[in-house]
């Protein structure tokens, strides 16, 4: 057996699984190199240990997430949502439906908007009528003076006012 | 993915191969039906080789998920050649290979870095009933080894993570790869080099 050391090639092939059976005979009686290949394979050790604790956090912790979206999402008021959507989508239809529906004369006359005929007055009713608008016109002469121009309290003339039709 | 050349080579002998990859893909199958159990089983799993393929944590879940779910729903292909492990490791790269090629991958990672952060990583590390002065060394050794093998070639990086991660034999990872195993070995040569030089006494 030599007491050289494993050359860094070799140290490599002993760590990928390739080592050569000289390789592994004189790790078996080097404690240098097998305190390398050791030391590698403990830290390689603490690292994969390190990083898989890691990993399944996140995995967990992602998979919490989509657990909680999953059980937010039916709880979400969406058939109010909906209704809404439904309910505005019906008004738009009826407003114009039924300006077209009457258009056509699909709700034929009777249905349609009502047209009120003109009640006749009575002869007394006129003639009430009348007497309160004399009353009225009496009330608002124009014969009678203004008190401004009475007393000429203001310059400008006072404007006559209109004459109402009877 | 490669094509598994050699195992096809061995069914052409009579004997037990055959049969034992039948029942090996049968139990398999069984085990890719519940897609529960592969998320509870491999997730993480796949997840941690992704981070490191990519850098990017928030991309490996979403790659992780994007794998699971393809070989789920791909897994009446599974031919049995492999253990389903390796199956999905092969399925996450392909799977990463196509987010980093994306155009739109290529778009976010300008707009955004979010890097590996060996730190928190480092957190995760078991106390395992070492003093606090040790465990602080083994987390700086584990926050060391992060940064190096994040800073590894591509290819350097893969093959470390298949070999030291996922503790792959050579032939498969050169099997799934589609690379020959010498190319593989150099890659590891590369790998363990860089990584046991940047460690220098430490290793």
């Amino acid at each position: 057996m030599t007491r050289e050391h494993l050359s860094d090639e070799a140290l490599n092939d002993v760590l990928i699984g390739v080592g050569t059976s000289v390789s592994e005979s004189h790790l078996a009686e080097c404690p240098l190199c097998r305190g390398k290949v050791d030391e590698f394979q403990s830290d390689l050790g603490m690292w994969n240990a390190a990083t898989l604790q890691w990993s399944e956090a996140r995995a967990e912790r992602a998979g919490r997430i989509q657990a909680s979206r999953a059980q937010i999402r039916p709880a979400r008021p969406r058939l109010p949502l909906a209704a809404l959507g439904w309910a505005l989508a019906a008004v738009a239809l009826v407003a114009i439906a039924i300006p077209v529906g009457r258009d056509v004369g699909l709700f034929g006359a009777h249905h349609g908007t009502a047209v009120v005929a003109p009640q006749e007055d009575s002869e007394a009713q006129i003639a009430q009528d009348n007497e309160l608008l004399k009353a009225v016109n009496a009330a608002i002469n124009p014969d009678e003076m203004s008190p401004l121009k009475e007393y000429d309290l203001s310059g400008r003339p006072h404007p006559r006012p209109r004459r109402r039709p009877q | 993915m490669g094509a598994f050349a050699s195992s096809e080579f061995m069914d052409m002998v009579p004997g037990t191969r055959v049969e034992w990859r039948c029942a090996r893909r049968a139990t398999a199958i069984d085990e890719l039906d519940d897609i529960d159990g592969l998320v509870r089983n491999y997730s993480a799993r796949i997840l941690r080789f992704v981070t490191y393929s990519t850098g990017d944590p928030d991309l490996a879940e979403t790659i992780t998920q994007d794998t699971l779910l393809k070989a789920w729903m791909g897994r009446e292909n599974f031919r049995g050649d492999c253990s389903v492990k390796t199956w999905l490791t092969g399925i996450a790269i392909n799977v990463t290979r196509d987010h980093l090629r994306s155009a739109k991958f290529k778009f976010w990672k300008q707009a955004r870095s979010t890097a590996l952060d060996v730190h928190e990583m480092a957190a995760y590390l078991p106390a395992e009933g070492s003093g606090p002065e040790r465990h602080m060394l083994a987390k700086e050794k584990v926050r060391e080894l992060s940064q190096v093998v994040a800073a590894l070639s591509p290819n350097q990086r893969t093959v470390f993570l298949m070999k030291f991660v996922e503790e792959m034999p050579v032939n498969e990872i050169s099997q799934i790869l589609g690379m020959p195993m010498n190319t593989v070995r150099t890659h590891l040569h590369r790998a363990l080099s860089a990584v046991r030089s940047r460690m220098g006494a430490k290793l």
